[in-house]
């Protein structure tokens, strides 16, 4: 990697983007905290050069909590004014959810060299394909928050299913419970672990949103943040490989995370909370024997090693881990099921 | 229990009644294996007597013959029902025809004078069937019981108790998976769906479902009984309960991996095990908790008497004490209103629709 130093700037500073570390018990350092800026903190070639939002007590929150880290941090009120003055090689988007496109293409426009956008990619179909078209158009690689796909755990069930001992995929059941069990928020997560299991395309989709949100033909939540603006849902979804599978998010049940994946000759049991992955496999007595995945260590997870990808495919090109491609799918089965719901509840193709 | 003994009859010669439990291998010193087919069930028993069973098929009466005739050479054989029941006197008859053919006999049995009817899963193959098979019972004071088997086994009373006495809080939602090589709907997914009805504690109000592919005229079941093992589909389905508890129902025909199971989501935890396991996973505690979550295995106390013996047993108990039954067929039509509610949601593309009444 050349010696370069990526100037970022980074839009909607909320806890995810500027969430501190509390202290770490001896001889533990750097409790894992997945906020961006603890994260690119630990990295050294990287410079917090802008930070917009445009409530002024975030910008002054930052200011404390970082302002020592991060001492070339303009702070902004306009994305605009800081793509202008900034000449940003990273531009991270987390503002609310239904407002990352506007802002995106704006900083792919102004000529940053990478894209970092915050799940869920979009709230419509048609916000994520502005976001890839100005991607593509200006060779910008891009990368979502979609933060799953940088833990091994991921990684170590997908090789399992790759692998071929359970057979092939045929069902995947993922179950989302907590006060933030929101579709479009947090259910973006595990309907993406879904595609990133099902490695398909999404055909069809059927779905009951939680009640209350009846009247939801398109999105019509905050960005995000108050649970009682975003349903629960559940759904089953069709992929062109066969696969077909189930989400569930209800805010009512505890808070949790767990996938049930499927085939012929055996299934994997993950709970993404804890990180328990179990493979269950017919044995030669007859029953079902259980074997438990090794949770795999690595010194860079999460947002470190997804900045670390991204200044990656600046430098050499390839493809992320977490592509725009990818996201897109995940919009395209969240809006899916709002149009169900508005079919009253029928299978439904999901937008091209 | 009195020391009356049952005249007992069973009808539908296949696997489930005239099978027979392996008990002369099972390793010393234990006596035999559990008894889980209705004529070994009958014959294990006291108080109760096979005096007779009945197929239209004579290869299948032929077949009791051949299994049964040394240890039951009193037990008279029919092909005719109606002849069976005029010359014999019945208290207790299990049913065990082809999935769809219970309906007629039961309401012919109920209305010849016996005091209880034990018919196999599913209950029938159509609501009205279902409603028939009830009205001749009620009319006819006759106890009808179904073999959910499952709930004739401790794993999920246990489990049950376990979420009554508040072990996950309260309920909201429910996944379950049935996969397996004979995974369909009516045959076998029935006992899930029950087992789910049973647990959840409350009636289906709602349902939507996709059926597997090549199933598109099943405007109603369209299957040969249960007797070949792709005649039927299996589905993905939603069950919205009138308690507020999502449910959810995950089968194929395609996939051949021997595992059912379910998990049931509280606010307080989750609870999770396979069907035919002897325990159950109970997860409590929040994540974000500085404790993190907590494990228990629940492992239910063992029972002598398990499985279609204790539902013949119960069906003596519920005729003789008035006794309320763990299995009733108004229990099972749940399941029913469940099935024939997936078939009517395929045909309206997927719709969420209220369960048929």
């Amino acid at each position: 990697m050349a010696n370069k130093t990526y100037r970022v700037g980074i839009v909607g500073l909320s806890g995810i983007t500027t969430g501190a570390p509390g202290p770490a018990p001896w001889p533990l350092r750097n409790e894992i905290n997945n906020s961006h800026t603890y994260c690119l903190s630990l990295m050294d070639s990287v410079d917090i050069v802008g930070v917009c939002d445009l409530v002024p007590e975030l910008l002054d929150g930052f200011l404390q909590k970082w302002g020592e880290r991060w001492p070339n941090a303009t702070r902004y009120t306009s994305h605009r004014e800081m793509l202008q003055n900034e000449d940003l090689d990273i531009l991270t988007v987390a503002t609310g959810d239904d407002k990352h496109a506007a802002v995106a293409v704006d900083g792919v426009e102004a000529g940053i060299e990478g894209l970092f956008v915050e799940k869920p990619l979009a709230t419509t179909v048609e916000d994520a394909d502005r976001i890839l078209a100005a991607c593509e158009e200006h060779g910008v690689p891009i990368s979502v928050g979609h933060t799953m796909r940088w833990l091994p755990q991921y990684h170590a069930v997908r090789d399992v299913i790759r692998s071929g001992v359970i057979g092939p995929l045929h069902n995947i059941i993922a179950v989302l419970g907590g006060p933030r069990a929101m579709l479009f928020r947090n259910g973006t997560h595990s309907i993406d672990g879904i595609c990133f299991f099902a490695e398909s395309d999404p055909v069809q989709v059927f779905a009951r949103l939680e009640e209350g949100f009846e009247d939801w033909d398109e999105y019509k939540g905050d960005g995000g943040k108050l649970p009682r603006n975003d349903p629960g849902v559940s759904g089953f979804i069709m992929f062109r490989n066969g696969v077909r599978a189930y989400f569930s998010a209800s805010k009512n049940t505890v808070t949790g995370s767990t996938y049930e994946l499927a085939g012929p000759k055996g299934k994997v049991l993950f709970d993404r909370s804890s990180g328990l992955a179990e493979v269950l496999l017919t044995n030669e007595s007859g029953g079902i024997g259980r074997h438990r995945l090794p949770q795999g260590e690595y010194e860079t997870v999460s947002y470190v090693a997804a900045y670390k990808e991204l200044i990656g495919l600046i430098e050499n090109g390839g493809e992320g881990v977490s592509t725009g491609r990818d996201a897109r799918k995940t919009v395209q089965i969240m809006t899916g099921f709002l149009k169900s719901q508005q079919a009253g509840g029928a299978l439904v193709d999901v937008d091209a | 229990m009195s020391e009356q003994t049952y005249r007992a009859a069973i009808v539908g010669l296949g696997g489930i009644a005239i099978g027979r439990s392996r008990q002369e291998v099972a390793p010393p010193p234990f006596a035999r294996e559990v008894l889980n087919r209705h004529v070994h069930t009958i014959h294990g028993l006291p108080n109760i007597e096979l005096v007779a069973v009945c197929d239209i098929a004579p290869a299948a009466v032929d077949r009791f013959k051949d299994l049964w005739g040394k240890d039951l050479p009193e037990t008279r054989t029919y092909a005719d029902v109606g002849e069976m029941l005029s010359n014999e006197k019945l208290d207790i008859v299990g049913i065990a025809t082809a999935d769809h053919a219970h309906a007629a006999v039961t309401v012919e049995v109920a209305h010849s004078g016996v005091k209880g009817i034990f018919v196999e899963k599913p209950l029938a193959t159509s609501l009205e069937d279902a409603d028939s098979m009830i009205a001749a019972c009620e009319a006819n004071n006759v106890v009808l019981n179904v073999d959910h088997t499952r709930r004739y086994r401790p794993l999920v009373h246990t489990v049950r108790q376990a979420i009554r006495d508040g072990a996950i809080g309260e309920v909201g939602a429910a996944a379950l998976h049935h996969f397996g090589p004979v995974a369909t709907l009516f045959r076998n997914g029935t006992h899930f769906i029950d087992v789910m009805c049973f647990v959840i504690d409350s009636a289906p109000v709602k349902v939507s479902a996709l059926l597997d592919e090549g199933f598109d005229d099943w405007d109603r079941y369209r299957g040969d009984g249960g007797r070949t093992r792709g005649a039927e589909p299996g589905a993905i389905g939603t069950i919205i309960f009138s308690n507020g508890v999502r449910a959810s129902y995950t089968s194929t025909i395609h996939n051949s991996f021997y595992s059912t199971g379910m998990m049931v989501t509280g606010s307080e935890g989750n609870i999770e095990f396979e069907m035919n396991g002897d325990s159950a996973r109970l997860t409590t505690g929040h994540v974000t908790s500085p404790l993190g979550t907590s494990v228990q295995t629940i492992v239910p106390n063992q029972y002598q008497i398990i499985g279609i013996p204790a539902g013949y047993r119960e069906l003596m108990d519920v005729i003789e004490n008035g006794v309320s039954s763990v299995s009733p067929a108004r229990e099972a039509r749940k399941t029913i209103q469940i099935m024939t509610g997936f078939l009517q949601s395929h045909q309206q593309g997927s719709r969420l629709i209220d369960v048929p009444a």
